[in-house]
């Protein structure tokens, strides 16, 4: 794999010059061991504040990453201390630990697609990590019983074995959503399909209440051996994902380092605008169905949460007011210098993504369902979809300086691979 | 279920890597001998008389970074761990790392000694995050300046609160171990301040606080 990342980054940088200026299409020079490459023209100043962003980005990609392996941790604990002692309170803490979790995952999941380790697959995967660690929606009956199915699942059968092995061969075999590992099936194994899980679902059965039979295939030994292998798994995709993104030792951060700062510019503000554009995606597919997503009910963070990420990324200098067209070297950077007059550019300065984020942020928190009604007015998520809309409208324009065609390119192709 | 945070010259290495490095510089004839040395040996005492000029010491450690390109730093700092540092890990630094581990503590070294030097120690020790004094690089080459806060006395406390307002997290249960005064601040700031193997400044005032005091050595 360490070996393949500079050659996607290469990829899609070169499919993304179809659209590019004729400078950035010389990719030798700029991918070379020097990047200090002659067709390079931003001055010293430039460079470092581009340069600042770059930091900050993978910086800031690391923190989340860490701040969901922190919760990963606790969530391990607190499984842990479900199996000692399967009693409603643990199973509870348990509950509310993935909750948690998750919010922390999702964070963390802003940072993609980016060509970096979260869309490179661990291993032989064929699937990249972000699919092994968040795969999403999961068909819940895959893996254990559903109300009218009390003997469907990877629960109720005899095979696979509950192995971190076998698990993972299992992952995503037939359609994406038969996922076998991730958070998202720690959530039906801690909560249920439709929230229906006790505490006796992990209580092994003495051996007189069992019959052979039952023995054969012992479900709540098997969701307890379940549960405590995928909390492992994802426990260690997380720790493995904090190593790939350490500024110093991972190839990621060193191959971002080898592209022109204007392609590594490009490359991170171009993931960031096509996640969001994913999360406007996303949020008209639940729209047309949510009320199948029951389990914690907790989907209105898969918008939440990676735009409050987001808003970390804004707090950085080279995000405030005007100052991105203020310093930015326009000129070097610009694909089609004539949509840029000065007038252009002030009005763009006007239109504030940082205003649109809030905006966003309240709209999706607006989604969270209620405890007793699982009902959202369609109107609210027409509310949400037009404000991400606007939000990366106002990114392509006023922060990226590209076009959104040329901005959109090199994500799109980075997310096909 | 906490941070834990440990320094890692002469706490869970037994020896300064920092140091180290520049001696391996001399050994491999990458610096001039002599006046390295002698300059190396000087920044070492004023550190552990807590009179060290981050700044001053920054701009002579990293100089030799900026000579050399990654290719060729990797390459070295691969031996630099084989012959220097794989000798001083302490075993007993592992146990106490794999203590926290197991309690599901979040591992967090933060030293003053740059990025360069401690990523991979970081990584051989199996820690989660590494706070570290982090060397300016533009262009993919090390400019010999610092990027951001050193990590060094209060500027690790800035460090750390930088970290846990961008993850979320904060010090409630927390650990941080250390052999140096250096390290006071942050030491007054965790719930579980350890002093291990301290220095004389420092286990004087761990007596006084009735701290944790401990050793990692095994032949203390």
């Amino acid at each position: 794999m360490k070996q393949l990342l500079p050659t996607l980054i290469t990829f899609f940088l070169l499919a993304a010059c179809d659209t590019s200026t004729p400078e950035s299409s010389t990719l030798e020079s700029s991918t070379g061991k020097d990047s200090a490459a002659p067709n390079q023209r931003v001055s010293n100043k430039s460079a470092v504040e581009l340069s600042s962003y770059v930091n900050h980005y993978l910086k800031q990609a690391r923190s989340q990453c860490a701040s969901a392996l922190i919760d990963a941790r606790k969530l391990d604990t607190t499984i842990e201390q479900l199996l000692k002692q399967t009693d409603p309170n643990h199973l509870t803490n348990a509950q509310q630990m993935w909750l948690s979790a998750q919010n922390s995952w999702l964070s963390c999941s802003l940072y993609r697609p980016n060509g970096g380790p979260l869309d490179q697959p661990l291993n032989t995967d064929p699937f990249p990590l972000y699919e092994r660690i968040g795969s999403w929606p999961v068909s819940a009956g895959f893996v254990d019983s559903l109300p009218d199915y009390p003997y469907s699942g990877i629960i109720n059968s005899p095979a696979p074995e509950i192995t971190r092995q076998e698990l993972l061969d299992q992952h995503q075999l037939t359609a994406p959503n038969e996922a076998s590992v991730g958070l998202y099936v720690i959530e039906v194994l801690l909560f249920g399909s439709h929230g229906e899980r006790s505490a006796e679902d992990f209580t092994p059965d003495s051996a007189e209440e069992t019959t052979p039979e039952e023995e054969q295939v012992n479900a709540k030994l098997r969701r307890r051996a379940y549960l405590q292998v995928s909390s492992s798994i994802y426990l260690n995709d997380l720790k493995s994902l904090m190593g790939q993104l350490d500024p110093q030792l991972a190839v990621y951060p060193q191959s971002l380092a080898k592209l022109t700062l204007k392609q590594q510019h490009k490359l991170l503000l171009g993931g960031l605008h096509k996640r969001i554009e994913d999360i406007r995606t996303e949020f008209n597919d639940i729209r047309e169905q949510y009320q199948d997503y029951p389990l914690s009910q907790s989907w209105h963070q898969r918008a939440v949460q990676p735009l409050k990420a987001t808003a970390l990324l804004f707090k950085n200098k080279v995000f405030k007011k005007g100052a991105l067209a203020d310093k930015v070297p326009i000129n070097e950077v610009l694909t089609d210098k004539a949509q840029h007059q000065e007038g252009d550019l002030k009005k763009q300065r006007d239109e504030q993504p940082g205003e649109l984020l809030i905006s966003a942020i309240n709209s999706a928190e607006q989604l969270k369902p209620a405890d007793t009604e699982n009902v959202i007015s369609d109107s609210a998520f027409e509310k949400l979809n037009l404000e991400l809309q606007a939000l990366n409208t106002a990114l392509a324009k006023k922060l990226l300086n590209y076009s959104a065609n040329t901005i959109t390119a090199p994500a799109e192709q980075l997310h096909s691979q | 279920m906490a941070l834990a945070i440990f320094d890692l010259d002469n706490t869970l290495l037994g020896g300064d890597s920092d140091h180290a490095w520049g001696e391996f510089l001399v050994e491999q004839g990458i610096v001039d001998a002599a006046s390295y040395q002698q300059a190396n040996d000087r920044f070492y005492e004023h550190y552990q008389q807590g009179t060290l000029d981050i700044h001053e010491f920054l701009s002579f450690a990293l100089r030799p970074l900026s000579q050399h390109n990654m290719d060729q730093l990797t390459e070295l700092h691969a031996l630099f761990m084989a012959q220097k540092i794989e000798p001083i890990i302490l075993p007993k630094a592992l146990t106490l790392l794999q203590q926290h581990r197991s309690q599901g503590d979040f591992l967090l070294i933060i030293t003053a000694t740059n990025r360069f030097v401690t990523a991979p120690i970081g990584a051989r020790l199996g820690i989660d995050d590494l706070l570290a004094t982090d060397p300016e690089i533009i262009n993919n080459r090390y400019t010999g300046g610092v990027n951001g806060t050193p990590c060094f006395q209060h500027g690790k406390v800035i460090r750390l609160q930088e970290w846990l307002a961008a993850t979320g997290r904060d010090l409630a249960g927390s650990y941080f171990y250390s052999d140096s005064c250096n390290d006071l601040p942050l030491l007054e700031l965790v719930d579980n301040p350890v002093a291990v193997d301290a220095d004389d400044k420092l286990r004087t005032i761990a007596a006084a606080r009735n701290w944790s005091i401990t050793s990692l050595r095994d032949n203390v």
